[in-house]
C-alpha cells in the first residue's frame, strides 16, 4: 500500500522542516505545494530535497487560497501517480501513527467505498520554553476533552472515480459536487492514525498565520470559508489594536475550531501530556522569532501589484 | 515681484489650507491648532483613518475651529486629484486667494500674520507661491513627554538638504482648469503628471516671511506606519519609490526587522527626502534652534501613536478588498463569448 501525504504550505518556516521529517516516518512520499512564501520555507523544502528525502515541491503563486480547489487537485495527481491512499496534512500538523503495518491492516479491513477520517487532536506547546521549536514540540500537551467535533480525511484511491468530489476546506472530509448529497467516511480509532495539531507556537508566527492567512481567503473571495471564523475575529482584533499575547494564545487554543457558542472558559480546559514527536534533528529552520509584520507587507505588496495591475493604478 | 497681485494691494488675502490625511492622530490636532492661528480655514480630507484622526478632527471643528471636514472613501492613492479639486471648491465656495496644499506633519512657520500678508500680496496675479521646505529634527528623547514636548526639542536643519519647495496655490488656479497639484505638492503643475520644466507660473517666497516646517518622523511607531502604509499605497498607484529613495531604505530596514531605535530615526530625519548615496551621518548635519510651534495646548491627542501592525493591517485589508471589488466588476462587465 503506497500512502502519500499532500501539504499545502505558506510561510511556516518554524515548523515545516519538524512536520515534514516527522510525517515522513509513517508516509512513502509527500508532495508539497509551496503557496507563495517568503521566509524561508522554500530554502528549507530545497535542502530537504537535495537530502534526499522523497519529497515533491512545487510553487503556486497565486495570491489567494483556495485550500480545497488545490488540496483537490494535488490528491488527484497524487493518485495519477499510484498511490493507494492520500492523506492531506498541514504543515502544523503531524501523524500520529504507532504502526503503520496495523494502519494497512485496518484500512485494507474497512469498507473500500468509504473514505477514512482519523481524529484530530488539538496540541498546544510551551510557549514560553526555551530552546527550538522540537523542544517546545516536545512538550507540547493536547487538549483532554477535544470538543471541535472534526477529523481529518484520509482520501482513497477511488477518488479517482468520482471527478466532480472535492476534498473540503481544512481537509475534514470529502464532499461530492453537490453538496446535499452526503459522502460516506469511516472513522479509524485515534490508536491507529491521528492528527496532532499544532497551530499556535508562538505570537509572531500566529500573528502571521492568521494576517496573511485571513487575508487570502477574503482574496478568494468565496464566501464563508468553513471553520476559519476563529481566523477572522483574531483579525479583527489585530486591526482593532489588541496585539496577542500568550495568554490570549492560551485562550484561543483551548477553544480553537469551536464556535461561539460552544466555547468554554479557557480556564477550565485541561490539558494532558501525550507526546507525540519522533526523535528528529532538525538542520535548516532558522532560530530567529518570526517577523509578521515582513510577512503581512510582502503579502501585502503582491496585492498592491495587482490592484495596479487590475485597475491600471487608479 | 512687480506688477499687480494675485491678492490685490490692500485687502487682507484669506488664505485657507487642504489637507489629506489618514492615520495621523499623534499628530493632527497640533497641526489643527497651530496652522489655525495663522490660518483663515482649513478644509481637511480624512481618506479613510483608523485611528483616533477623525474622532480628534471631529472634537475641534466642535470646538469652533475654521475647519471643514471631509470624508473620503474613495479607493487608491489620487492626492493631486483629490487634493487639487478640493481646492478648486475653497476657492469658489469661501473666497479664499489663496489655498495651501498641508501634510498633517507641516506647520505654517510665519513670524506674524501681516508679514505673511505682505508676501501674498506680492505674489503676481497669475502666478501661485512657492513656499520653501524646512526639515525640522525633534530630540527623540523627549517622546514620552508628549506631542508638544517633541515638536517643541525640533530644530531645523541649518543647511537644507533637500532641494523641494511646497505650493501655494493661487485664485488663478480657477482659470486654468486642467492645472493639478504634482506629487507631494511641490508644484502646481499644468496639467495632471505635469512636469516641473513645465509647470504653472510660481513666485518664491523669502523664508523668513512663511515657510512650512515639516516634522516627517516623530516616533518609531509612526514612522514604521508612514513607510509601510505608504508603500503599499505606491505600488497600487503605479508610483513606487526609486530603489535609492530615503522612503524606500526606510522601508527596506521594516521588512527587515532591524530594529527602529532612536539613532535610526535621528538619521532618517536628518537625511529624510534625500537619496541614499547623499546620506550624511548625524553628527556632520547641523541643527539650529528656530522654533516654529504656535503656544498650543492638545485635548484629544493620544499619549502614544497607533500599533503599526494594526494601521498596516487595516491598509492591507483594504487593498484585498478593493482588489476583490476590481476583479467583480471585471467579471460582471466581461463580454459573453
Amino acid at each position: 500500500m503506497r500512502v502519500v501525504g499532500f501539504t499545502l504550505v505558506r510561510n511556516e518556516e518554524d515548523v515545516i522542516e519538524a512536520s515534514i521529517r516527522h510525517n515522513l516516518r509513517s508516509l512513502d512520499a509527500l508532495c508539497v505545494v509551496d503557496h507563495g512564501s517568503d521566509d524561508a520555507t522554500p530554502e528549507i523544502l530545497a535542502a530537504l530535497v537535495r537530502e534526499g528525502l522523497p519529497i515533491d515541491v512545487r510553487r503556486d503563486d497565486s495570491i489567494e487560497l483556495r485550500q480545497g480547489a488545490v488540496t483537490t487537485a494535488g490528491a488527484r495527481r497524487i493518485f495519477a501517480d499510484g498511490a493507494d491512499l492520500c492523506i492531506p496534512i498541514d504543515a502544523d500538523e503531524f501523524l500520529r501513527m504507532p504502526s503503520r503495518e496495523r494502519f494497512e491492516a485496518i484500512v485494507s479491513a474497512a469498507d473500500p467505498a468509504r473514505h477514512l477520517v482519523m481524529p484530530w487532536l488539538t496540541y498546544l506547546p510551551a510557549l514560553d520554553a526555551p530552546g527550538d521549536i522540537v523542544a517546545r514540540l516536545r512538550r507540547a500537551r493536547r487538549k483532554a476533552d477535544e470538543r471541535h467535533g472534526l477529523y481529518k480525511v484520509i482520501v482513497r484511491r477511488s477518488f479517482l472515480d468520482t471527478p466532480d468530489a472535492r476534498i473540503d476546506v481544512g481537509n475534514h472530509r470529502v464532499r461530492a459536487e453537490d453538496a446535499t448529497a452526503g459522502v460516506a467516511h469511516e472513522a479509524l480509532p485515534g490508536e491507529i492514525a491521528a492528527l496532532a495539531h499544532v497551530p499556535i507556537r508562538s505570537v509572531g508566527q500566529f500573528t502571521a498565520k492568521i494576517a496573511v492567512g485571513c487575508l487570502a481567503l477574503r482574496l478568494a473571495d468565496e464566501g464563508t470559508n468553513g471553520l476559519s471564523f476563529h481566523w477572522h475575529e483574531e483579525f479583527d482584533a489585530l486591526v482593532a489594536g489588541r496585539p496577542l499575547t500568550n495568554e490570549r494564545l492560551k485562550a484561543i487554543a483551548a477553544n480553537y475550531s469551536i464556535g461561539a457558542e460552544l466555547r468554554v472558559d479557557p480556564a477550565k480546559v485541561m490539558w494532558s501530556e501525550d507526546p507525540f514527536l519522533h526523535d528528529i534533528a532538525l538542520r535548516y529552520t532558522p532560530s530567529r522569532p518570526p517577523n509578521p509584520l515582513a510577512r503581512i507587507l510582502t503579502f501585502g505588496e503582491r496585492v498592491a501589484a495587482e490592484v495596479a495591475r487590475t485597475t491600471g493604478g487608479l | 515681484m512687480t506688477g499687480g497681485s494675485a491678492a490685490g494691494a490692500r485687502r487682507k488675502p484669506k488664505v485657507w489650507s487642504v489637507s489629506m490625511v489618514r492615520n495621523e492622530a499623534d499628530i493632527v490636532e497640533a497641526f489643527v491648532r497651530h496652522n489655525c492661528t495663522v490660518l483663515d480655514g482649513m478644509a481637511i480630507i480624512d481618506h479613510g483613518s483608523i485611528d483616533a484622526t477623525l474622532p480628534i478632527l471631529t472634537a475641534l471643528a466642535r470646538e469652533g475651529l475654521p475647519v471643514i471636514l471631509i470624508r473620503s472613501a474613495t479607493p487608491g492613492y489620487l492626492q493631486e486629484q483629490i487634493t487639487t479639486a478640493t481646492a478648486r471648491d475653497v476657492f469658489r465656495q469661501t473666497g479664499a486667494d489663496f489655498v495651501l496644499p498641508l501634510d498633517a506633519d507641516e506647520f505654517l512657520k510665519v513670524r506674524s500674520r501681516d508679514e505673511f500678508d505682505r508676501a501674498l500680496r506680492a505674489v503676481p496675479p497669475a502666478m501661485n507661491g512657492l513656499l520653501h521646505w524646512l526639515t525640522y529634527v525633534p530630540d527623540y528623547a523627549t517622546a514620552p513627554q508628549g506631542t508638544i514636548a517633541l515638536l517643541r526639542s525640533a530644530r531645523r536643519m541649518a543647511t537644507e538638504r533637500q532641494v523641494f519647495p511646497k505650493a501655494l496655490m493661487s485664485r488663478y488656479l480657477l482659470e486654468r482648469p486642467e492645472a493639478m497639484l504634482a506629487n507631494g505638492n511641490h508644484y502646481v503643475a499644468r496639467r495632471l503628471g505635469g512636469a516641473n520644466d513645465d509647470a504653472e507660473p510660481h513666485a518664491r517666497i523669502r523664508a523668513e516671511f512663511a515657510a512650512l516646517a515639516h516634522v516627517p518622523i516623530r516616533s518609531a511607531a509612526q514612522f514604521v506606519t508612514k513607510v509601510a502604509v505608504k508603500k503599499l499605497g505606491r505600488i497600487a498607484a503605479r508610483y513606487d519609490w526609486k530603489p535609492d529613495a530615503a522612503s524606500q531604505v526606510a522601508y527596506e530596514a521594516v521588512v527587515a526587522n532591524r530594529p527602529v531605535d532612536d539613532a535610526v530615526l535621528l538619521e532618517s530625519a536628518i537625511n529624510w527626502s534625500v537619496p541614499k548615496p547623499d546620506w550624511i551621518a548625524p553628527a556632520d548635519a547641523v541643527l539650529v534652534d528656530d522654533p516654529f510651534l504656535a503656544p498650543i495646548t492638545l485635548r484629544y491627542t493620544p499619549s502614544a501613536a497607533a500599533d503599526p501592525m494594526a494601521l498596516v493591517l487595516a491598509a492591507t485589508d483594504r487593498l484585498v478588498q478593493r482588489l476583490v471589488a476590481a476583479r467583480r466588476s471585471a467579471t460582471a462587465i466581461a463580454p459573453v463569448p
